[in-house]
């Protein structure tokens, strides 16, 4: 598994550009989102390209991931300032859902949706806010919009009256971003079901990656999905051919071979 | 800044003929706004498929034959086909269905296509691997050697709207578009609970990135719906649509509908005249739909005296609306 890992690793190394920059694909334009999603492998991360763009929703990768770095200082400064700055336009009042509770979304000045808030939470707990009145919203927000199935939906868990479906991303990054506090032990164990019945039925690069984290910082035993996950591993040591799913595929498999990714450990 | 209408014309269609073609549409939109009566008369086929099991590639060549402004520019072209890949669901029939999506690809193969890309943004789902997989179209393209792309992912373009009724500006489109030699919207015929329909225009929605809008591209809603459709519609100039209608949705569409039996396909190259047919097989009074009263009066066909109904003769269904849109009938 080590193995697998450093593979995906060196094909992240690969695939960085002049200044250190990936984008969705190698040979892509350079993209926030994959990017910053290099450090979950540990691949260095080119701070000062990084600092020369908008992030755009991306952004609040950096707190998450690069938090705890000293020549990030700034990039994470700016980046935090921006999330505590935006936040989701509330919608009508709703039978489906808490509508008046603010959130993160993808572009600002529209709604709050799950994994924008989901990162929100990660980046501000990263940096020591997890108490913070902006967390408490996410907080607030994630655990109203989990769907009667236990998992999450992009967005809302009913519209018009009508149950949605849970998605697997969504999932994932809402557990991880929850995991942190005792208060959600049963809804993250209820979370986690699901996600492992959706994964058993349609494994992906992406679910799984997401899985396997969310098992190490749940306390259950990450091997054997970092081992589905690893025996779907490309030739090439990449994961669909993607650097963001391959960053999140190595750092699954570091939830196993260590060192994890420092994400919502309790 | 690339200009993308710059470059499809220069691939497709080339530089003058493109400025040309923009030059008439831009005055003929202006007359059409004066005078909305003054619609081009338009055509759209339809074939009579009453389900999955019937020969789709026979169907799909039948429906082809009349299109030469499709089939003549099809030998040695690349093709993007765009279908509609939304949600994975087993009992709700969301997406185009695969096996014409697959009868898609080797038909056009057949005449003549050098490059065939199947390729959606889905509008909901990051993971678009669960998508394909999920909905069974991943074997059936694996099988015919065909790539798929999940557009979120690719490099933008951006598309400066020609007439921005939506006030974006410009939207981010994916390059395989932009560079394709031919883009045909293949859309699930189903009600859409924001926009009544969603049918080839509003599919387009999936050649926008997602890394850049997000999951959902909730900014098109807040910017209004409609306009976006027709923004995208003007601004692209999609080459042609194949609807899926053998099996449509009713009701709480895009996603929680029902199926209902529409028994046809509907194709045609003036994407506002295929969605007004469709619309009117629907059982829907077209020009009650915002979002074609809109691509009206940007030089779009709408008005069923204008759309000469060719191929199939299928019986109008009054399918159940979503609700808040019972007026579209």
């Amino acid at each position: 598994m080590y193995t697998a890992m450093t593979r995906g690793c060196a094909w992240l190394w690969a695939a960085r550009d002049e200044a250190g920059a990936v984008g969705y694909r190698p040979g892509n334009t350079p993209r926030p989102e994959p990017t910053l999603l290099l450090a979950m492998a540990q691949v260095d991360v080119p701070i000062d390209w990084l600092e020369g763009q908008q992030l755009g929703w991306a952004g609040r990768l950096a707190p998450l991931l690069l938090g705890q770095r000293k020549e990030a200082e700034a990039l994470v400064t700016r980046e935090l300032d921006r999330l505590r700055s935006e936040r989701s336009e509330t919608g009508a009042a709703s039978d489906d859902f808490d509508a008046s509770l603010p959130a993160w979304g993808w572009v600002p000045g529209t709604a709050g949706w799950t994994e924008p808030t989901a990162h929100a939470l990660l980046a501000l707990r990263a940096v020591g806010e997890g108490d913070s009145p902006e967390a408490g919203q996410a907080r607030a927000f994630l655990r109203d919009r989990q769907g009667a199935d236990g998992g999450w939906n992009y967005g809302n868990p009913r519209m018009m009256g009508q149950a949605l479906d849970s998605a697997p991303v969504a999932t994932g990054w809402a557990l991880l971003a929850l995991a942190d506090t005792r208060d959600d032990d049963e809804r993250c164990a209820w979370g986690l079901a699901w996600l492992e019945a959706h994964c058993a039925r349609l494994p992906t690069d992406h679910s799984l990656a997401l899985l396997t984290m969310a098992r190490g910082v749940l306390g259950a035993d990450p091997e054997p999905t970092a081992r589905a996950l690893m025996d779907r591993q490309r030739a090439d040591g990449s994961w669909g051919g993607r650097c963001d799913l391959t960053a999140l595929g190595c750092a699954a498999l570091m939830a196993v071979v260590g060192p994890p990714i420092q994400l919502g450990i309790r | 800044m690339t200009d993308p209408h710059r470059i499809r014309r220069i691939t497709r269609r080339g530089l003058l003929g493109g400025a040309a073609a923009t030059g008439a549409l831009v005055a003929g939109g202006l007359a059409w706004r004066a005078c909305p009566a003054r619609q081009a008369e338009q055509r759209v086929t339809t074939v009579a498929v009453p389900d999955y099991s019937a020969d789709l590639d026979a169907a799909l060549h039948r429906a082809l034959e009349g299109w030469p402004t499709l089939t003549s520019r099809l030998p040695g072209a690349r093709v993007l086909l765009k279908p509609n890949l939304v949600e994975h669901s087993p009992d709700r029939p969301v997406n185009t269905h695969p096996a014409l999506v697959a009868a898609a690809v080797r038909v056009l193969r057949e005449r003549g296509a050098a490059e065939l890309l199947v390729a959606e943004g889905p509008g909901h789902r990051r993971d678009g691997e669960a998508l394909l997989e999920g909905s069974g179209l991943g074997p059936l393209l694996r099988a015919l050697g065909c790539p798929f792309l999940d557009l979120n992912y690719e490099d933008p373009v951006e598309l400066p709207l020609v007439d921005d009724l939506s006030g974006l500006g410009r939207l981010p489109v994916a390059r395989p578009v932009v560079d394709a030699d031919i883009v045909i919207s293949m859309p699930k015929l189903k009600t859409h609970h924001w926009a009544g329909v969603t049918l080839s225009m509003k599919n387009l929605f999936g050649v926008l990135c997602g890394a850049e809008l997000g999951w959902p591209k909730n900014s098109l809603h807040w910017a209004g719906i409609d306009a976006v459709i027709v923004d995208l519609w003007r601004s692209l100039e999609p080459d042609f649509a194949i609807v899926d209608g053998i099996v449509g949705m009713e009701g709480d569409g895009p996603i929680m509908g029902a199926p209902f039996a529409g028994g046809f396909l509907a194709v045609g190259d003036h994407l506002p005249a295929v969605d007004a047919r469709c619309a009117q097989l629907m059982g829907i009074v077209p020009s009650r739909l915002p979002y074609l009263r809109r691509a009206r009066a940007g030089g779009g066909t709408i008005s069923l005296k204008r759309i000469v109904a060719e191929g199939d003769g299928i019986a109008p269904r009054d399918v159940q609306l979503p609700p808040r849109w019972g007026w579209l009938r």
